[in-house]
């Protein structure tokens, strides 16, 4: 009876298994090669469970008919050749039958001959880079990293996780349906592997040595995946995402890329002459911030202990420009600052640097421009052809060395807000007041108001949040001396600093009913001079 | 029943009138004597249990829920890091040395061990490792945080500069296993009393006797390892280097080439320990002692030419892909002809159910099921999905923890009538198991569920799809953590006291080491004894 | 006494000899390596010209560089993919370039893949055999002398011929 129990649980079980990706079980994938893997898995599952069933049946028979308590004498038996080669042999028989199929699928999953798309794959810490190499027989030139693109905030539990938590990128491999695609594999540092479970691949990436892969998709969809080798710190947050479209959706992919990778390079030539704003270069580089370095060193600067040191008052972002520009782009060797001068573009990395220079009280008003990036990342090889002495360099090598990479981050941020002053209502006041405020304010201050004891004081209830409106828009306009508290007037247009004196003024318990109007600011500034 | 040798000693904690030790520290630091070094090796591994387990406990707090909580993903990888070499090499080796160090004398009838300062050496080098270990993790820079199989180049180039502890340490634990599988070897083939021949030692003795062999062939291997990882880091080699001519991928091949017949050096003494704790409860003898013994034997030469089935993913041949994964998949026969031995022992005989013969039953059907997962992973194609996910820890644990630490568990609850000369508290003992068959299983069956799903291994932080599980896994964990207490708590009482047991503790027992006294006295079998 | 002396050197004997044997796996692992394969590691001897016969089959060769992490070259090969026949040289140019403003060194390492090509691509000549000093800011032609040998296995229709570049100007 225990035993049919056992059997009816064990197949209700299975049943369950076998649906469409159940979170107990393997995934059926969406490639043919996947579903192998799936069927061979669960072939050979059902085989372990029937000896199972089988091995421990007979067992716990014995368990229950043969106790002592009911008396049983045991048996003398203790030996029989004739047993032991049955049970060597059988087992032997039911290998042979896993190992056909498994051979099967094996000698199919290592054939990469005759590939529509080679796609080269070259993991670092902690990012994946894609190069596509030829599609249908010509050769392509598209090259981005792909990085983890939820928020520290989400990590640290400061905001609610989306569903594709860690999962996600800022620029996921895009590749057709359909078509075989064969992965060239290789790493810059220490080993990694690809792995995207929907298509059954996993393959290490060495330094130095090449490896390869191959699948043929079956159904578009975005699908993810993970670094499965034990790469370092952040071995945890380097997803993969994988965009399968329809080839003619790639095709046009293919062209839209190479448009933008044109756009982009006529944009850093046109930088090279062009001087951004503070506001534009810090509201960026937050950004930048936040998507490449806040991991390491937290969103706050302060950095983690044993992880990445502070940059909140570290001589670095405080003291020599030049140094700064050159640890951001070069990396320091032996530790787990990398170079990030081909990952990001001059635009970011001007922008990533002045934030740093400037946010959380390092106030050192320093403004690094792109056309410096651009000055400091050029190659002697570059220098001797604008002096015209080398004339073997071809323009192709100069596009490399700068290395342009399009980031989706980036949009072009109009210089100046809209001209005329409007009055705005409460509500529109409320909603832009809190958007600035969480991308400005609450890394300090915190979401709720709060602050954090000993280091930022609390708005919620604070006497400048409630108290005369001119102290508190002086204080968000000037900052406050010897403190993180900037100045925040160059920073911020007139209507965000109008709105998030009002919502400071107004949320979390602090009603004042107050309403800063965005020309109140206006005149506030012009009386101040 | 009751020929017991030297039996006119008196039982447990010695007098002060038996001149034959120092008192105090001096009787730990300076004995040579077998029974006192053995249980200097399970005070010692049961330590480091705790420790290690402690660690466990603080990954499985992190994992709790998704999102960083409590600690940073370089402590966290230290974390994994130590939680591994510590289990390895601190927790399940040492009890197994310290188990052969009390009962093979008494098994084949030696007086000590044949080289006893050796031995006294062999443990006392240990706690000098683990404190160089555990003290890296207190240094600027932490510990090591490469994973306990340290792949290069994360453990060379990328390393911090405290590997040196590292390797330094696994060379001491290296140096300690090999002096002890010598001593074992030489004990075996040189003490054993007038009439125990080769084929008639008991299973235990038999799996240490084989497991000393892939001591000594593999550890010198892991040492070398190490020495060439230090070499790389510190003067510039390049043996895992490819800008030097090297390559990182031998490293696995060395490291494995180590690290498969390691796995069996921690499984063949768990065997033994079945197999004698089967038979004793069965009232039954050992069906197949012959294939018992040829299967531990085949086992042992296997786990040399299958290592690279923990590379899949490296990117070999198709040919050495293929013949990786046969050679792999026919380790399973041997082992299943030991599970089918073990059943066929039970069967008609008289079993009742003691705690040792709990946990033995418990490991025999939580082991296979480790093994049934094994062979699932032998498969290349397969391996591919399962390879460096949660089904590999799994996998792992079942092996090693309802496999290996099971089976001390057992032996212990076996012995430690005989050590102490006391039953242990029954009660206690019997709850120490339940919760921990329950908790066990919560803890680590569905990490073949996450596993299956695409949760990778050694991450701090996972995707909210795995959420559940791992808050179920934790719990398990916790629970399984303060489960180990109780044996704590029963082991401590058993040595203080309890209802006497007399020289033949369990009725189905066999064996020279139930003809000496309870508690075993300081010296046995100064006149050899003759087996029949 | 005496034997457990004997028995002691022995085992003693024995494990230092696994010890050297950790060692010898260093060769060992190429010699396999080369047999087999493994890793797509081809030979770094020079070998000697094709006195094979040239086969009809046509095997496409593709040539991939791979610049190591922050190496300060540039090596591309011109084609990138050529059409071969077995048994036949082939000559292949690669443009390296020192893009610093020091002289370095560079080590080209081969990677052949599917690594079981690689013990039937010969290399006659090639730059991985030896350190490349470039100076300064200037470039360099470098030679790949090859053939496939008629051995090649037959589902191999297409290979990739892979260089990581390492500036070891350092060591």
């Amino acid at each position: 009876m225990p035993v049919f129990l056992c059997t009816w649980l064990f197949l209700l079980f299975v049943s369950k298994l076998h649906g469409a990706d159940s979170q107990f079980n393997m995934r059926h994938g969406v490639t043919d090669i996947s579903e192998n893997v799936y069927q061979l898995h669960m072939t050979i599952f059902l085989i372990c469970c029937v000896i199972a069933l089988l091995v421990f049946g007979v067992m716990f028979w014995a368990i229950w008919h043969h106790r002592q308590s009911k008396g049983v004498k045991p048996a003398l038996f203790h030996e029989s050749t004739k047993i032991e080669i049955l049970w060597t042999a059988v087992p032997f028989v039911i290998l042979i039958a896993m190992a056909v199929p498994a051979t099967k699928t094996l000698i199919a999953m290592e054939d990469t001959s005759k590939a529509d798309l080679t796609v080269k794959i070259t993991a670092s810490q902690w990012k994946w880079h894609y190069q596509y190499l030829s599609y249908d027989k010509k050769a392509l030139d598209i090259s981005f990293y792909s990085i983890l693109s939820t928020p520290q905030e989400q990590i640290n539990n400061q905001e609610d996780k989306q569903p594709t938590y860690l999962l996600e990128v800022d620029k996921p491999l895009v590749i057709p349906s359909n078509k075989k695609v064969r992965f060239l594999m290789t790493s810059d540092d220490v080993i990694h592997s690809w792995w995207v479970p929907d298509f059954a691949v996993k393959k290490d990436a060495v330094p130095g040595f090449i490896n390869e892969a191959w699948t043929k998709v079956n159904d578009e969809g975005v699908y993810r995946g993970q670094c499965a080798e034990l790469c370092g710190k952040n071995h945890g947050f380097m997803p993969i995402v994988v965009d399968v479209r329809s080839p003619e959706q790639f095709s046009r992919w293919l062209v839209e890329q190479k448009a933008l990778k044109q756009n982009l390079a006529q944009q850093e030539r046109a930088l090279q002459d062009s001087v951004l704003a503070k506001a534009e270069l810090m509201a960026l580089g937050k950004d930048v911030y936040s998507a490449n370095c806040s991991v390491c060193h937290q969103p706050t600067g302060l950095g983690l202990a044993g992880g990445g040191p502070a940059i909140k008052g570290s001589p670095i972002a405080v003291g020599d420009v030049g140094r700064h520009i050159d640890i951001v782009l070069n990396g320091k060797a032996g530790t787990a600052m990398q170079s990030f001068s081909k990952q990001l573009s001059a635009k970011q990395l001007a922008a990533v640097i002045t934030y740093e220079r400037n946010a959380w009280g390092n106030n050192s008003g320093d403004l690094v421009q792109p056309s410096q990036i651009i000055e400091v990342n050029k190659t002697p090889q570059e220098v001797i052809k604008e002096t015209g002495v080398d004339k073997t360099v071809t323009p192709k090598v100069v596009a490399e060395t700068i290395e342009i990479n399009e980031v989706n981050a980036v949009e072009e941020k109009p210089h100046k807000e809209p001209e005329p002053l409007a009055l705005l209502t409460r509500e529109q006041l409320m909603v832009l007041g809190k958007k600035v405020y969480q991308t400005n304010c609450a890394v300090c201050h915190q979401s709720g108001g709060e602050g954090m004891p000993g280091a930022f004081p609390a708005l919620k209830g604070s006497l400048i949040a409630t108290g005369p409106v001119d102290t508190h828009i002086s204080i968000v306009l000037n900052g406050t001396q010897a403190t993180a508290m900037m100045p925040f007037k160059a920073m911020l247009s007139l209507e965000q600093l109008a709105a998030v004196i009002t919502y400071e003024r107004n949320a979390w318990g602090n009603e004042t009913g107050d309403l800063v109007q965005p020309l109140y600011i206006d005149n506030f500034i012009k009386g101040e001079k | 029943m009751t020929d017991s040798v030297d039996n006119n000693q008196e039982p447990g904690e010695p007098k002060s009138a038996d001149k034959s030790y120092a008192a105090g520290v001096k009787r730990w630091l300076y004995t040579t004597n077998h029974k006192d070094i053995g249980t200097l090796y399970l005070g010692f591994s049961l330590l480091m249990l705790l420790i290690g387990g402690s660690m466990a406990m603080v990954i499985r707090a992190e994992l709790f829920q998704p999102g960083l909580q409590l600690i940073e993903p370089n402590f966290f990888n230290q974390m994994t890091t130590v939680h591994g070499l510590i289990m390895v090499f601190g927790a399940v080796m040492p009890a197994f040395v310290g188990l052969a160090n009390w009962m093979i004398p008494l098994m084949i009838g030696a007086p000590d061990m044949a080289l006893p300062r050796m031995n006294n050496w062999s443990f006392w080098i240990l706690p000098f490792a683990f404190t160089m270990l555990l003290s890296s993790l207190f240094m600027p820079g932490g510990g090591p945080n490469f994973g306990w199989t340290f792949y290069a180049p994360l453990s060379t180039t990328y390393s911090n500069n405290n590997t040196a502890l590292f390797v330094f340490s696994v060379h001491i634990m290296g140096i300690s296993s090999i002096m002890g599988a010598i001593n074992v070897i030489v004990t075996i083939i040189n003490l054993r009393a007038p009439g125990m021949t080769w084929m008639k030692m008991p299973m235990f003795v038999w799996t240490w006797f084989i497991t000393a062999f892939l001591l000594i062939a593999v550890m010198p291997v892991l040492a070398g390892t190490v020495t060439m990882v230090l070499t790389d880091k510190y003067f510039g080699t390049s043996f895992f280097n490819a800008a030097g001519g090297g390559d990182p991928v031998m490293f696995q091949h060395i490291f494995w080439f180590f690290g498969h017949p390691e796995v069996y050096i921690m499984i063949l003494p768990a065997f033994g320990i079945i197999s004698t704790i089967i038979p004793a409860f069965s009232r039954k003898k050992l069906f197949g002692y012959h294939s018992m013994v040829y299967a531990t034997a085949s086992i042992a030469l296997l786990s040399f030419i299958v290592w690279a089935h923990h590379m899949f993913t490296t990117g070999m041949p198709l040919a050495a892909e293929l013949f990786f994964m046969y050679s792999t998949m026919l380790i399973s026969v041997p082992t299943g002809v030991k599970v089918f031995n073990w059943v066929a022992t039970m069967w008609r005989g008289s079993i009742s159910f003691e705690v040792p013969m709990l946990f033995a039953v418990a490991f025999i059907v939580l082991f296979t099921i480790g093994g049934f997962s094994g062979l699932m992973l032998a498969i290349t194609p397969a391996d591919f999905q399962y390879h460096d996910t949660y089904f590999v820890v799994a996998h792992f644990h079942y092996v090693l923890v309802t496999g290996a630490l099971f089976s001390i568990m057992a032996g212990v609850y076996f012995w430690l009538p005989k050590w102490t000369g006391f039953m242990f508290d029954i009660r206690l003992a019997k709850t120490h198991f339940w919760l921990s068959l329950v908790s066990v299983n919560v803890l680590f069956f569905p990490m073949h569920f996450v596993g299956l799903a695409g949760m990778p291994r050694r991450i701090p932080d996972y995707a909210l799809q795995f959420a559940d599980f791992n808050a179920i896994i934790s719990l398990g964990g916790f629970a399984f953590g303060l489960s180990q207490l109780l044996f704590v708590w029963a082991v401590i009482k058993c040595f203080k006291g309890g209802d006497t047991v007399p020289d033949k503790v369990w009725d189905g027992a066999e064996g020279l080491e139930w003809q000496v006294a309870s508690p075993a006295p300081y010296h046995t079998f100064s006149t050899p004894p003759e087996v029949k | 006494m005496k034997t457990h002396n004997k028995l002691v050197k022995r085992l003693l004997l024995a494990s230092v000899l696994m010890f050297a044997f950790a060692f010898a796996l260093v060769p060992l692992y190429d010699v396999f390596c080369e047999v087999t394969g493994l890793n797509g590691k081809p030979s770094l001897q020079p070998a000697e010209v094709s006195a094979e016969v040239v086969s009809e089959r046509l095997i496409d060769v593709s040539f991939l560089t791979h610049i190591q992490g922050e190496a300060p070259f540039t090596v591309e090969a011109e084609p990138t993919v050529i059409t071969v026949k077995p048994g036949e040289m082939n000559h292949v140019t690669f443009t390296a370039k020192n893009v610093s403003g020091q002289n370095r060194a560079m080590q080209a390492v081969p990677s052949v893949s599917p690594g079981l090509a690689a013990q039937h691509l010969h290399k006659v000549e090639c730059f991985c055999f030896n350190q490349q000093a470039i100076l300064a800011g200037e470039q360099a032609e470098l030679t790949l002398l090859f053939y496939l040998d008629n051995e090649l296995p037959a589902e191999i229709e297409e290979l990739t011929l892979s260089y990581a570049v390492f500036d070891i100007s350092g060591s």
